[in-house]
């Protein structure tokens, strides 16, 4: 080998090496417990999305000659009172519950984040005036806040997102300030300043990125939440209506035939239980690749 | 051609104890072909200075006297957005000490590069790209085209300094400010960003001024200096007058505490004492308690000093033959307004 080349080759793994993803995808790929999480939340996505393909019946088809079959190979996880296949409606019920959570989620993060930094960025009165604002919404606790929300607009698919979307809002706020007053000190911000940069051009392309971290590790621990909040909302008889499918009214009708049809309530209980897990693994795991001090467990 | 001037320069932060004179009647001219440094220990007001010239100083500072002549304009009294527009970065702009922090670390050398031209220069993103490489190759950067797609962390520091310098001088600025950039840098790399600052003021019109508290880096490189001591510009002069004939006792006391590499000492001098409290200073002039040479009353009674000029300009009681019987000089007080002429 030439010297030319070997130096090349040098050089090449060197950028392998440092490039700031490829080391942050290891790390995250190494973590095997996020890795998995990851796997679940692709695996409930996909299934979500394709929904209508994979799902035997249609989720609202009532077959009243078979109430409450146990899981068969006809129907996998059973059938309920109304004769409708278990399967298929958490299918479909996952497709509800991630729309909403998504939608909620997002609009919390760019809401919430927009406020944050540009509380957190400004300083001074804009600060106190949007942080006082935020721990008003953050001294109810968020279900509470979510159901008195609810009471005001109305039980339906897209108010819960929009109830979420409010509920969240305060939480983004809060790690996005915290995060543009450490960025705001940076000396390449300043650097930013004196080359006469525009504000708006330091907040969302400077402090924005630079703070997007600790963000996404929000992100998902807030989809674990959202899933849990549309849920539990859902349960209480306040968030989806029938005939939307719903993993929390499952759970809720499943319950009363506990004892005589277990499948009811279980696998919708099981179907909760997968994303959120998934998210708070990938949550986790994210905060580990970020912080490498962190890491190493 | 004196590029920037200011006059009776006073910079005040507030503090819940009071207000603090961080500057305090500071006067002096940067000359277009020169590089002006300016000495002193730390909290003199050397930074403050700094950010004053691109009216960037934190929420609590303000300019409460004097002005700064540049390009015609009072810098003091242009708009935030006639400064941000038309001065910082594009007339002048500034480098700072750690290179380490002084680049975004999610982006590119290029695009931080490209960012700051477009911005000033209007250029297309294919030009720009093209001016970028040209700056980066200018300030030695090897392969600059392949370096123009590095993130900062790819950069040695005295790589990424001179990316800051790149960065900085990208808009072919009249002035360029730099705070102490070699601090930080080993001195192998010190020296070469040192040359290139003085190649950059010999071959691009660019006046620049170097704040340091280095007087090694001040012999070095700089035509002029300034002395700063607790907020006061204590004397300015030629770098030879400085260090040949240096006349304020705080200048002395200075270049007597270098230490020698030629003969082995075996404790350093200091000047004992330590700097006033700016948010009460003294009558008089501020190195009065700690000075050798006071001679007169008013060294701690009166004012501070006006500027004598005897080989350089002095802010000191000694050059005053009322106040001093036994000067015997030549000197005349210096109005401020022709400070540095």
């Amino acid at each position: 080998m030439s010297p030319e080349t070997a130096d090349e080759t040098a050089d090449e793994t060197a950028a392998e090496r440092t490039h700031p993803l490829r080391s942050f995808v290891t790390r995250f790929g190494e973590n095997r417990l996020a890795l998995f999480g990851f796997l679940l939340v692709s695996l409930v996505g996909l299934v979500a999305i394709f929904a209508p393909e994979i799902a035997p019946y249609s989720p609202t088809a009532q077959d009243y000659s078979a109430l409450q079959e146990p899981p068969s190979l006809a129907h996998p996880f059973g059938t309920d009172d109304l004769g409708r296949d278990v399967f298929s409606r958490v299918l479909f019920g996952y497709q509800t519950v991630l729309t909403i959570t998504v939608t909620g989620v997002l609009m919390s993060f760019f809401i919430g984040t927009s406020f944050g930094l540009l509380a957190g960025y400004t300083g001074r009165w804009t600060d106190s005036i949007v942080m006082r604002g935020v721990d008003v919404l953050m001294s109810f606790p968020s279900l509470i806040l979510a159901l008195a929300l609810i009471a005001a607009i109305g039980p339906s698919k897209w108010g819960v997102a929009l109830v979420l979307g409010i509920a969240y809002t305060p939480i983004f706020a809060r790690v996005a300030r915290s995060e543009a007053v450490s960025v705001r000190e940076e000396q390449f911000i300043k650097s930013l300043d004196v080359r006469g940069a525009s504000k708006t051009r330091i907040i969302f392309g400077h402090v924005f990125p630079n703070s997007l971290g600790p963000l996404i590790v929000t992100v998902t621990i807030q989809f674990a939440f959202g899933i849990l909040t549309t849920s539990t909302l859902s349960y209480l008889g306040v968030g989806v209506q029938p005939p939307d499918p719903s993993l929390g009214l499952m759970l809720s009708r499943g319950k009363d035939y506990l004892d005589v049809a277990w499948w009811m309530s279980i696998f919708p209980g099981i179907a909760i239980m997968l994303p959120v897990i998934g998210f708070n693994l990938i949550g986790d795991g994210l905060r580990d690749s970020f912080d490498p001090r962190q890491g190493g467990r | 051609m004196t590029r920037l001037s200011t006059n009776g320069l006073s910079v005040t932060y507030r503090t819940k104890q009071g207000g603090v004179r961080a500057v305090d009647r500071v006067s002096f001219d940067i000359e277009s072909d020169e590089i002006f440094g300016i000495v002193g220990e730390s909290g003199c007001g050397k930074s403050t200075l700094a950010n004053t010239f691109l009216r960037l100083l934190d929420d609590n500072g303000e300019i409460t006297g004097g002005s700064i002549e540049f390009e015609g304009r009072d810098l003091t009294k242009l708009t935030e957005r006639e400064l941000a527009d038309e001065v910082r970065g594009s007339q002048i702009s500034m480098v700072f000490q750690d290179p380490n922090t002084s680049l975004d670390p999610v982006y590119t050398i290029g695009q931080q590069l490209i960012e700051t031209i477009r911005r000033h220069l209007g250029l297309s993103k294919r030009e720009a790209r093209e001016h970028a490489i040209q700056t980066l190759d200018d300030v030695g950067i090897p392969s600059p085209e392949d370096r123009l797609d590095d993130y900062p962390h790819q950069f040695s520091g005295g790589m990424k300094q001179r990316a800051v310098i790149a960065i900085a001088l990208s808009c072919d600025p009249d002035l360029l400010i730099a705070d102490e950039p070699t601090t930080g840098l080993d001195v192998s790399i010190q020296a070469q960003i040192l040359e290139l600052l003085e190649r950059i003021n010999d071959e691009q019109d660019t006046a620049v001024m170097l704040i340091t508290h280095d007087l090694g880096v001040v012999a070095d490189v700089c035509d002029r200096v300034g002395v700063m001591y607790a907020g006061n510009m204590v004397e300015i002069g030629g770098v030879e007058a400085i260090f040949d004939d240096p006349k304020h006792p705080y200048t002395r006391a200075l270049l007597r505490s270098l230490p020698e590499a030629h003969d082995m000492q075996d404790e350093l001098t200091v000047i004992e004492g330590t700097p006033p409290d700016l948010r009460d200073p003294p009558d008089g002039c501020r190195y009065a308690a700690r000075c050798d040479s006071v001679c007169s009353e008013a060294c701690e009674t009166g004012d501070i000093p006006p500027l004598y000029r005897d080989g350089t300009d002095v802010r000191c009681y000694l050059y005053d033959e009322a106040e001093n019987p036994e000067y015997d000089g030549q000197t005349r007080v210096v109005a401020e307004s022709e400070v540095g002429q």
